[in-house]
């Protein structure tokens, strides 16, 4: 009774039927429990008899067939319906059923499987995105910060108070040229803003030039759009002015001076 | 009716379980199945699912009548422990299914079977539950019902084994004065 293994209630039956007080304790425990069974009564429906019945009735059929002839099985009939409504399917599941359960986890298997798969594939794609957005970020913040560090650069360079500001202005009449040359006397450094240079025509470039004791030194050609605000040029030491002439495309080793452009002295 | 015609009425059933006579079901039904759903139900607390458990119950009197051996126990004893353990068979599928763990299953069917939280709408509440104190109906439920020994109940309540034992000793006086020790 209760919970017991079926071994143990052998048990008890073999030693109930030696000891008549343990026959009358399990004999006392039954009354017991009919008893509370009877104080718990409740309904059921209605109609669960009627569904009992048929149930019953069809499994029966279902065992009459199956022992009754001596053919080989077929398929099971499937259950007749029941004649009553609200009656519950019985218990027993017919192949049928049994074949659409298999066919049902089978399908849900593949469902899975498919599912899986393309959790994987879109999650290696979008960890390919990723890596590449994340290898983009990298390189831009090193960009940012190379372009942070050479800002900062040439702001302290130009702070400097070795730093000479030299105004480069137009050397003929009505020309509205101009540029900008920073030297530093203790680095010897050159930087140079072309921004007020006008767009010189195809196949020619401007070419900077320092004035030292009335020679010219080449510092280079630049192209005033395509630099930034500020362009390093060559370095030069105490010169006596700075000169910009333009001159054909790679510049030239002495100046053209009737292309002069603009021109401006090192106050010292 | 006296008591001898009653076993011989009895003794008919049971020669006819024997037989593996269907009629007997709708017999066996009509007698027997208020109580035996009340189990489902104290179990299961539902009523479609306790209807499903009667169902089975009643299938499986069917299909093991013919192993019945009334020297072992009265036939009501054999079918209510049959409906008992389908009910709580049942139960213990579908709590499975919520990967309950074994050690765990007793506390929650302990649980379940204690909260008196009957749905009177779903069904015909008998008035006879009610006049039972409800400290003392929860722990017959537990013990005859949910099939604990004492001792769990004890451990299970946190109540004293002598309570436990003095609470249940009441509880069936109480009953077999509703009854008349009938």
């Amino acid at each position: 009774m209760g919970n017991a293994s079926d071994k143990e209630q052998r048990e008890v039956e073999c030693l109930s039927s030696i000891y008549p007080e343990i026959r009358q304790a399990i004999d006392d425990r039954a009354k017991e429990l009919e008893m509370i069974a009877s104080h718990f009564e409740a309904k059921p429906s209605k109609d669960l008899k009627s569904g009992i019945l048929s149930s019953i009735k069809d499994m029966e059929q279902e065992e009459a067939e199956e022992t009754g002839s001596g053919r080989t099985k077929v398929e099971p009939l499937p259950l007749q319906q029941p004649p009553v409504d609200g009656i519950k399917p019985s218990i027993e599941r017919p192949q049928s059923t049994r074949r659409a359960m298999w066919i049902g986890i089978a399908a849900s298997v593949l469902l899975l499987v498919g599912a899986v798969w393309v959790y994987y594939s879109f999650d290696t794609r979008y960890q390919q995105q990723l890596t590449a957005l994340e290898e983009e970020n990298e390189q831009l913040e090193e960009k940012v910060a190379t372009l942070e560090n050479n800002y900062q650069q040439q702001l302290s360079e130009l702070a400097s108070t070795h730093v000479n500001k030299v105004n480069l202005n137009a050397t003929t009449e009505g020309s509205e040229q101009q540029a900008i040359v920073f030297w530093n006397a203790q680095s010897q450094e050159v930087l140079l803003n072309p921004t007020g240079l006008s767009q010189p025509p195809e196949g020619k470039q401007y070419q900077l030039w320092a004035l030292k004791d009335g020679n010219p030194i080449d510092l280079g050609v630049f192209d005033p759009d395509r630099e930034p605000v500020l362009r390093k040029m060559s370095k030069v030491s105490a010169p006596d002015a700075f000169a910009i002439t333009m001159e054909p495309e790679g510049g030239k080793p002495q100046p053209t001076m009737d292309q002069l452009q603009v021109m401006g002295e090192v106050r010292g | 009716m006296n008591r001898n015609s009653n076993k011989d009425k009895e003794d008919i059933l049971v020669a006819r379980l024997h037989s593996g006579d269907r009629e007997v079901i709708s017999v066996l039904y009509d007698k027997y199945h208020k109580a035996l759903f009340g189990v489902c139900f104290q179990i299961l607390k539902d009523q479609g699912r306790a209807e499903d458990a009667l169902q089975k119950s009643f299938i499986k009197i069917w299909k093991k009548g013919k192993n019945y051996d009334p020297g072992k126990g009265r036939l009501y004893t054999w079918l209510l422990n049959i409906t008992r353990n389908t009910a709580i068979d049942i139960y213990r599928s579908e709590s499975r299914n919520k990967t309950i763990r074994d050690e765990e299953f007793n506390v929650h069917l302990l649980e379940h079977i204690r909260s008196d939280e009957i749905n009177t709408d779903a069904m015909d509440v008998n008035e006879k539950v009610e006049s039972l104190d409800q400290k003392y109906r929860e722990l017959i439920r537990l013990s005859y019902l949910g099939g604990y020994t004492q001792q769990e109940i004890s451990k299970l309540l946190k109540m004293p084994l002598g309570t436990v034992k003095t609470r249940i000793r009441t509880a069936m006086q109480q009953l077999r004065k509703i009854y008349n020790d009938k």
